[in-house]
Formats: structure tokens, C-alpha cells, sequence
């Protein structure tokens, strides 16, 4: 139902674009800047490998889109029987690895990271897996265009609350914006997510992988918020800084999800 | 019950002011009334101007039946009656008794030079009312327009206090109130949604358009409902004399209109219908997957009269419009508003005059999803009936009073998704809500003296929470906090309102004078958006155990002169508006199928206030006006920015409007509107950073920001064809956005495509030059 109703936007804002002599400029606009703040991105799965935890500065609209790491700081995850997993920073990069471990499905776990200023927390429960079933090719046609898609098809289990969070990597490389949804209108019902991918569009002989994450609610509910300022397509909302599970006023999420993947190479 | 309680001693109040009134006054004084309708339609007049000189002088004016009535003593008298377009009628008249005199004026050809009638035509300066415009259909017709559409609220806008909401965006602001904040009135039908094709046009046909007013401030005491003005459209009522076609054939639309008379001087009927056609070209187009789509939306108006007998006349009149959008095999989307209006006018005797309504209204959508294996149809309602009676009685040449009572059920239907077996969405039914609003009133309005004029008025008005859902209530950060079923028919909650209403005008001479007024209004259904652009779905809300009445109170003044023997007008009017449970989203809320939307709205408090200059040229050959406001709106919540005043959404501190109408010779008339007006408030970001390897973004205070500024010169040219008893036409020829200005519709932030280590502003516009070409016809 999300992804019908990305579509339903998406259709709204074309038809919008398409009725009209639309037209697009840059402008130069003088914003204003703030003191930097910290952001924080952890993803903390069930698979057996050396987990992310980023740390970085925000930077200002007219610099480069560069990270301003965070280094030097202090970050652990603990399971609920007090298991301490420690990180490490890769070279000054503001990226701090685990060591190999294991997330365990239905876990609570806290991330702790203490920097020179302040220490920030975040607990996140990891919801249980659901497999992708396969990956199906579709195509859509609007107004004479006709775009290739790739469509996660899944079952959502029956009478619990799952939230998704699907990454697609066209070539090894990460694109598309944030798809993201949850059960709330196809609960316990085999579904077929559509997965958007921004320009340019997918091509035959493109290898297209796709990592199904499952997440809790405060982290979907945090992901929706900046998801829904861009609009998905549709009036963009009136924008405003989602409220993070992280405390202290860090902007960004900790995540403990399970992942499941699959790829297909565009006919 | 307390309600009914209270209900009582209002109307015993009323009864009692009555009477006593009426004692006082109804002694020496015959009665002259009568119906004021166009010689060559029969048509009534709304708002024609009925002055009586002699022994004493006396005015008023048609009501919204045509009809009138003067307290007058016995004695020999001038009258004269005016409406603008009209010849005025002048006749002596000899009171002995009470007296009935219809009045049919003569209508003055269009293009003839207007002769200006002595009569009354100070009346903007006169009149206790203030905060009123009201729109002359012959003058909109000559308004430049979008697609040559003539559009009474397009129009509207270019008056001071009444703001567009800008391109793409079907609202319009009055005085500083959000768009949902007007109550807009067809018929005395509210109309939910006044917008086809997401706000390019509105749902108002001009063909089936008779009188436009609309109140900013000072509303009267019959109206109630909405916070900030009250959009009150009346249709034709239909030729009695002669059936007539009417139409128009455009670049994206088409009209015609028929009327004409059951039963020569007794009852009419009128017919009007639209429909565009942009979508007509698609099923051409040599792509197939083309010619599926659909794009288009009509509506009709229709109306019908009878007149029973000298006492009795029986309207029954609907409205039925809808926009479709489609894509074959794909999705379908269409909304729309149906309304209809039974009234009786009934002459109880030549002083009480009553109108019964019985309104029925009716705003639905439908979006329908038809991929395989996630189909869906959303359907969404809102359901009034409403029953009116209004009163109003010629107490005395000094006094008259307006009194009644109206009672509307609403029920809100949010959403409900079904679905085909084997599709992966689950059918969802979100619970109806229903309300109950009642509401009584009575004014006055009452000539103290030559120079002092009042309509003083009160409302009482109530809203319940009707039973037959369930109701909770959720504490500040919308954590539940009970839940209870509630049986049909329970009343769950009350509401009730005092609404008082004042204005009073002190004529300085003949050409200046000075008003004030005070309204306090209540609102008790709220229209929910968090975009920033107006959507068909948007969902209305009524009081609830959370949410409860808007309240807003209206302080208005006001200076009125006259120049140059009232060829020319000018005003100047401040206003101060505090609002009370004002509403909004909590960030990040999912609207779509929210069974909770509770639990996501936060109150706050709202304030307005400005200065509106307005200078008009009302006669010849060359008229127009120039408007300009200056006003602040804002809105302070708690979770909102720290609990710090920030800009409201209609908030924009300039509005320039220039209207100017040239009529060339015989045939051609020529205008221009210039618009400008400050940019929208947004919230643009301060800061960026980079989260699962996109840019994102930390924004700053709410609405802290401007676009640019938005400016537009439109032009049109009308040419009248060659006279012709029995066939008229006319070319009308535009340009929208002349000098094909790029104003924005939305601003967008995003990697460079070009460099993607930047990130940029984007606009985006909607309209450059748009020209336009109509053909107008009548027979």
C-alpha cells in the first residue's frame, strides 16, 4: 500500500508537471548557517559481520557534500544480558567498526557514543526477518514513458507490526531515495514494493540488488519524517528536524534490523 | 439537557424583545414593500437600492429574494430605486395605506456608457456594514483570467484582505485566516471543496453566478461556522420572461446555459454545465498508452422556481461538479461536491418575510489503485443536511431585524479502503464521524440617526459530538490516554458559543464617515494539511474530546470617503485578529489511512492584523482599482519552534492589487491586473549532512523564510459583435503572466546533477505566458 501510494503521489505530481508548461531555475539563495551538529548513523544487523557506526558534523547548504567526521570517540553496543561490543574508528574517518558479531533477532540493544563534548544513547529492538521471495521485473508506463522497475515481492508475517526499509544498489552503487513502509494496510498479505530509482532510469544489463531491512517503529517513524519532506513525489509537507531515538539533540538513527537480499539483472 | 435549556431562553429572549419592540414602534406607520427584479429576465435583484423621500427619508435594500419593505407614514413620497447596470425607476407615490410595489428595471446595454444614477451612491459610506465587497458578475467578465475562465474567486482575490494562496493552490486567505477558515456559501450550501483541477479554477460557474458578497469582518449574525469570512454566492434564478441560450467555447473549456420560464412570470428554470476538455486531444495522440488517460472535470448548476402565490415561491436549486484523473490500467482519481437547496419564500404579512431552507451537501473523493496484486479504492465523505429559517422583519422605518435558527448534521466519513480478493492490501474502514451543530441568532439593524447607523447582533451556537464511534482522548505527547465506545445517537460532547456582532458607521457629511466593528466567530470544523500546496484529500476534522472550537474575535475600523460626486471611492480599514485552538500536525505524521489522527494534532494560537487601502474608480469610461494590504499573520504552539511566534502559511506582509478596465468605442474593452504580492513563507534548511549516503537536511524556524516575490500582469480584450436584436457574441482574446514571469510554486533542494559534490536551490514554476482565446455567445 505505501508503494501504491508513492505511486499515487508520484502520478499526482506528474500529472501537475505535465498539464503545465513547467519550468525549473537554480537560485541563489543566502541561507543561513547554524553551529554544527552531531550526526549519528548506526545500523546494527542480524548478519555476522563488522557493524557501522558513523559519526560526523552537519555542514553548510553551500559546502561540499563531504562528511566532517567525528573522531575520537568513545562507541559501544550493548545486547540486553550486558554484552559490550565495542567499535573501532577506521583512520580518523569518523567510521567506528564492531567486531564480528552477530545481531540476535527480538534483542534490545544501546549504543552508547561518547564524544569529546557530550556522550548520546540510542536502544533500538530487532524485529524479526522476513525473507525476500523473489525480485520481479515490471514495467510502468506514463504518458508515453515507460520506465523499468523492480518489484520486492515478500509476505508480511500475520498479526505483528513490521516496518521496511529497502535499499536498492543498481551496479554496486547505492541508489533511490528513502523506501521505506510498513504493514499497516497489507498486514499478513503477500506484498509487491515497487522500489523507485532516481535518474537515471534502470537499464537492461543493469545488476540490481536488493537489501530488505526490517526496522522498529521510532527509527521508521524518524525515517518517514524525512522521507515525507522531499514529497515522494507528491506536495512536499511543511519541513521540520523528525525527533531522533538518539538523545542529546544528535540528528540521525540507530538501527538494529535484519537484513535479507537478492539480485536480478535488468532484461 | 443543558443545551436545550439554554436554546430556550434564547428564543424566549428573542420573543420578548420582539414584542416589545414592536409595541413601541408599530403605531402611525403603513407598510410599502415589493419584489425589485430585471425588466428583461425577471430576474430578482439582489441588494438594489430602495430610497423613499418626503416627509421623511428613508432607505434600504433588497434582501436575497429581491424583496423589500419600508415603514413609512402616511404621506406622499419620491421613490426611486438603483442597481448598478440598471436604469434607476423613479415614481410618486401617494401612502394611505399599507402598499405593494414590484419594481422591474431596465437593464442598461453593456457597452452604452454608464448613466450614472443619483441614488444612493454613497452607499459604501452610509451603510453601518463594513468589511464587505461585493462583485458585480458584468465587472468580472472583463477581469483577465487564467485560460480566459472568468472566475469569481480569481477575482475575489484582487481585493484588498482576500490573498491568493497562490498559483496551483485553490485557497485564497482572508485577513490572515488559513483557507479552510472561509465559509463558502452556494446557495446557503456550504461547499468544501471550491476548487477544480488542484486549484486552476474554481468550482463556480460565472454563467450561473448572480451575486457575489463576501464578508471579511463585521459578519452578520445569520452567518456562523467559519473564522474568517463568509464567501456568500447566490445562483440565477432563471429568465421568466423569454427562454435564452448561453455559452462559451474556449481553448480548454466549454459552457452553456439555458433558461428560461415554466410559466411566463411565475417560474423559471436554469441550466448551466462546463466541462474541459484538455484530455479530449490525448485520445488523438499517436501514442496508445496516451489515450487512456483522463484529465478533465465538469459541473452543472441547476435551478428551478415557482411561484405558489402572491405569498409563496418555491426555489429548488443543485450544484453537481467533479474532476476526474486517470491513468488507464493504472490509478484513478476523482473528487467533487454536489450540493442542493430546497427554500420556500413565505410572506407571513408585508413586514415578516420568511425563508425556510432545507440544504443538503455532500464533498466525496475516491482514489483507486488497479496495478495487479495491490489494488485498492479509498473512498472518503463528508455528509451535511441542514435545515434554516431565517426571519426578517421591517420593525419600524428605524429598525429591522433579522432572527432564525439553523440546525446542520454532519457526518465525516475519513476513509475506507476495500480491495479485491488476492490483492496485498487489507480492506480498512476508518469510523464516521458525527456532529451536530445548532445554532439561533438575532440583529438589528438600526438607523440611531442621520449620521449614526448599528447592526448589532448575537449568535448562540452549539456543536455536539455525536455517538456511533469511538472516541479518545491522548495527552500532550498523543500517548492515549482513554478510549470509549459511544452508542448512536449519544451526545458525547457539547460546545456552546456566544457569538456577538457589531458595527456601527458615523457619517462625518455626505462623502466621509468612519466604522468599527467586532465579531467574534467559531469554527467547528477544521481542515487538516501539512503540505504545503492544497490537496483534494485533505482531510476535515471536527470538535472532538481533544480538539475544540476555533474561536476568533475581529476588531475592525475603518475610513470612508467619497471623491470627486462619488466617482471615485476610497478606504482605509485596519484590523486586529486574535484566534484561540488553532491546529496543526505534529512533525512527521502519517495522514494516509490514520485511524488515530488525533493523537498527531497539536493546539496552539493564532494572530492577524493589517491595514487595507482600497481606491476605486466605480464610473466610466475608464474604472477600476487599486488595492494594497499590509499585514502580519502568525501562530504560536508550544512544540512548534520552542513555543516562538512563528509566520503563518498566509502570511504575506505586501499585496498589491491593479485593476483597470478601458472601454474603447462601441465594441471593444480592453483590461489589465497587475498582482504583487511578498513570498511565501517557508522553512528552508540551515545546515546538511549525509545519511545512508544521500544528502539530507537540518532546517531552521518554521516559516522563517520568503520565496521570491510573487508579480504578474495579465491583459484581456473583448470584442462585442456587431449589434444584433436577437444574437449577441463576443471574442475574448488573453494573455496570462504578460512579461512571462517565472514566479515560484515550490523550492526544492538537491544534489547539483551536474556537480553532485553541491547541492542547489531549485524552483520550480508553474505558468509562463498563457494566452487565451473565447468565443461567447447568447440567443
Amino acid at each position: 500500500m505505501h508503494a501504491s501510494f508513492k505511486k499515487y503521489t508520484l502520478y499526482f505530481a506528474l500529472a501537475f508537471v505535465a498539464m503545465l508548461s513547467s519550468c525549473e531555475k537554480v537560485l541563489d539563495l543566502n541561507l543561513a548557517q547554524t553551529e554544527p551538529k552531531v550526526v549519528i548513523e548506526g545500523i546494527f544487523t542480524n548478519l555476522n559481520t563488522n557493524h557501522l557506526v558513523s559519526l560526523s558534523y552537519t555542514r553548510n547548504f553551500d559546502e561540499d557534500n563531504v562528511r566532517t567526521p567525528i573522531s575520537g570517540a568513545l562507541v559501544t553496543v550493548t545486547d540486553e544480558t550486558g554484552r559490550v561490543i565495542s567499535f573501532t574508528e577506521q583512520a580518523s574517518s569518523g567510521n567506528y567498526y564492531s567486531t564480528r558479531f552477530r545481531g540476535v533477532p527480538g534483542r534490545t540493544y544501546t549504543m552508547s557514543v561518547t564524544t569529546k563534548e557530550q556522550t548520546y544513547t540510542a536502544t533500538s529492538k530487532m524485529p524479526f526477518p522476513v525473507p525476500i521471495r523473489s525480485l520481479t521485473q515490471v514495467e510502468l508506463s506514463f504518458f508515453g514513458e515507460t520506465r523499468k522497475l523492480v518489484e520486492v515481492n515478500y509476505t508480511d508475517p500475520i498479526n505483528v507490526e513490521n516496518f521496511y526499509y529497502n535499499k536498492i544498489y543498481v551496479n554496486n552503487i547505492k541508489r533511490g531515495s528513502l523506501n521505506i513502509s510498513s504493514d499497516r494496510f497489507n498486514d499478513g498479505k503477500p506484498v509487491k514494493d515497487a522500489v523507485f530509482v532516481s535518474d537515471p532510469d534502470l537499464q537492461a544489463g543493469d545488476k540490481v540488488k536488493i537489501q530488505l531491512l526490517t526496522i522498529d517503529e521510532n527509527v521508521y517513524r524518524y525515517l518517514f519524517a524525512i522521507s515525507q519532506i522531499t514529497g515522494n513525489g507528491g506536495p512536499p509537507t511543511t519541513p521540520a528536524n523528525p525527533k531522533s531515538n538518539i538523545s542529546n539533540g544528535a540528528i540521525g538513527y540507530f538501527t538494529a534490523s535484519t537484513i535479507t537480499t537478492d539480485s536480478l539483472i535488468i532484461k | 439537557m443543558v443545551f436545550s435549556r439554554l436554546f430556550k431562553i434564547f428564543i424566549t429572549l428573542i420573543t420578548v424583545y420582539l414584542c416589545t419592540i414592536s409595541f413601541s414602534y408599530a403605531q402611525s406607520n403603513y407598510t410599502l414593500n415589493g419584489v425589485i427584479k430585471s425588466a428583461t429576465s425577471g430576474e430578482t435583484l439582489i441588494g438594489a437600492s430602495v430610497k423613499i423621500s418626503g416627509a421623511i427619508e428613508v432607505a434600504t435594500s433588497s434582501n436575497a429574494y429581491g424583496f423589500y419593505s419600508l415603514n413609512i407614514p402616511a404621506g406622499s413620497y419620491k421613490m426611486e430605486v438603483s442597481y448598478i447596470g440598471y436604469a434607476t425607476f423613479t415614481k410618486q407615490i401617494e401612502i394611505k395605506a399599507n402598499a405593494k410595489e414590484d419594481v422591474n428595471l431596465e437593464e442598461f446595454n453593456n457597452l452604452n456608457e454608464v448613466v450614472v444614477s443619483s441614488v444612493r451612491r454613497n452607499e459604501n459610506v452610509i451603510k453601518a456594514q463594513m468589511g464587505v465587497e461585493k462583485l458585480n458578475i458584468k465587472d468580472i467578465q472583463n477581469v483577465p483570467v487564467l485560460f480566459g475562465e472568468k472566475d469569481i474567486l480569481k477575482t475575489l482575490q484582487l481585493l484588498p484582505g482576500i490573498k491568493s494562496a497562490g498559483e496551483g493552490n485553490s485557497g485564497f486567505y482572508v485577513r490572515g485566516g488559513a483557507s479552510d477558515q472561509n465559509l463558502i456559501l452556494l446557495d446557503e450550501a456550504p461547499v468544501y471543496n471550491a476548487s477544480h483541477l488542484l486549484g486552476f479554477f474554481s468550482t463556480f460557474n460565472s454563467d450561473a453566478i448572480k451575486d457575489v458578497t463576501v464578508y471579511k469582518g463585521g459578519m452578520p449574525a445569520q452567518y456562523g461556522g467559519r473564522l474568517s469570512s463568509v464567501l456568500d454566492v447566490r445562483m440565477n434564478d432563471g429568465n421568466k420572461k423569454e427562454t435564452t441560450f448561453e455559452g462559451g467555447i474556449g481553448l480548454i473549456a466549454s459552457r452553456l446555459k439555458i433558461e428560461g420560464p415554466f410559466v411566463k412570470d411565475k417560474s423559471s428554470f436554469m441550466i448551466s454545465g462546463r466541462r474541459t476538455y484538455a484530455d479530449a486531444f490525448l485520445a488523438l495522440a499517436p501514442d496508445t498508452s496516451l489515450r487512456g488517460n483522463t484529465l478533465y472535470f465538469y459541473d452543472l448548476n441547476a435551478k428551478a422556481n415557482y411561484q405558489l402565490d402572491e405569498k409563496n415561491t418555491l426555489y429548488l436549486s443543485g450544484y453537481f461538479g467533479r474532476d476526474k484523473l486517470g491513468l488507464s490500467n493504472a490509478f484513478g482519481f476523482n473528487w467533487g461536491n454536489a450540493t442542493g437547496t430546497l427554500r420556500l419564500n413565505h410572506l407571513f404579512n408585508n413586514r415578516l418575510f420568511s425563508n425556510t431552507s432545507l440544504i443538503m451537501s455532500k464533498y466525496d473523493y475516491q482514489i483507486e489503485n488497479l496495478l495487479s496484486g495491490n489494488e485498492f479504492k479509498v473512498s472518503s465523505s463528508i455528509n451535511d443536511f441542514n435545515l434554516k429559517q431565517d426571519f426578517s422583519f421591517a420593525l419600524s422605518n428605524a429598525h429591522e431585524l433579522k432572527f432564525g435558527f439553523e440546525g446542520i448534521h454532519h457526518t465525516i466519513s475519513p476513509g475506507e479502503i476495500s480491495s479485491p480478493v488476492g490483492s496485498s492490501v487489507n480492506e480498512l474502514k476508518i469510523e464516521k464521524r458525527k456532529g451536530l451543530e445548532l445554532a439561533a441568532y438575532i440583529s438589528d439593524s438600526y438607523n440611531v440617526s442621520d449620521q449614526i447607523k448599528l447592526v448589532y447582533g448575537l449568535r448562540f451556537s452549539s456543536f455536539s459530538v455525536l455517538g456511533g464511534s469511538t472516541y479518545k482522548t491522548f495527552d500532550a505527547d498523543g500517548e492515549e490516554l482513554s478510549s470509549a465506545f459511544y452508542e448512536n445517537g449519544k451526545f458525547v460532547k457539547s460546545y456552546f458559543n456566544l457569538e456577538p456582532r457589531i458595527s456601527a458607521s458615523f457619517q462625518l457629511d455626505d462623502t466621509k464617515s468612519i466604522k468599527a466593528s467586532y465579531a467574534r466567530n467559531v469554527q467547528n470544523m477544521h481542515l487538516m494539511s501539512n503540505s504545503t500546496a492544497t490537496s483534494p484529500t485533505d482531510l476535515y476534522i471536527m470538535n472532538s474530546l481533544n480538539t475544540k472550537p476555533e474561536l476568533a474575535d475581529q476588531f475592525s475600523f475603518g475610513y470612508f470617503n467619497n471623491l470627486k460626486d462619488n466617482n471615485y471611492e476610497f478606504s482605509a480599514e485596519v484590523y486586529y485578529k486574535p484566534m484561540q485552538n488553532q491546529i496543526e500536525y505534529r512533525n512527521g505524521t502519517d495522514l494516509r489511512g490514520n485511524q488515530n489522527v488525533e493523537a498527531d494534532l497539536i493546539y496552539g494560537k493564532g494572530r492577524a492584523y493589517g491595514l487595507e487601502l482600497f481606491f476605486k474608480k466605480k464610473y466610466g469610461k475608464f474604472n477600476g482599482w487599486i488595492g494594497y494590504t499590509l499585514s502580519k499573520t502568525e501562530r504560536q504552539f508550544d512544540l512548534i519552534d520552542d513555543g516562538n511566534w512563528f509566520n503563518a502559511r498566509q502570511d504575506k506582509p505586501h499585496d498589491i492589487s491593479i485593476v483597470g478596465i478601458y472601454k474603447a468605442g462601441k465594441r471593444w474593452v480592453f483590461s489589465s491586473t497587475f498582482v504583487y504580492s511578498t513570498g511565501n513563507a517557508v522553512t528552508y534548511p540551515i545546515a546538511k549532512y549525509i545519511l545512508d549516503g544521500q544528502t539530507a537536511y537540518y532546517y531552521g524556524p518554521r516559516n522563517g523564510n520568503r520565496t521570491p516575490d510573487f508579480h504578474r500582469l495579465d491583459f484581456s480584450a473583448t470584442l462585442e459583435g456587431k449589434p444584433n436584436k436577437k444574437f449577441k457574441s463576443s471574442w475574448n482574446f488573453g494573455f496570462y503572466n504578460l512579461y512571462n514571469r517565472k514566479n515560484p510554486f515550490s523550492i526544492e533542494f538537491q544534489d547539483n546533477p551536474d556537480k553532485p559534490s553541491q547541492t542547489q536551490a531549485v524552483q520550480r514554476s508553474l505558468f509562463g505566458i498563457i494566452p487565451s482565446v473565447t468565443w461567447n455567445f447568447k440567443f
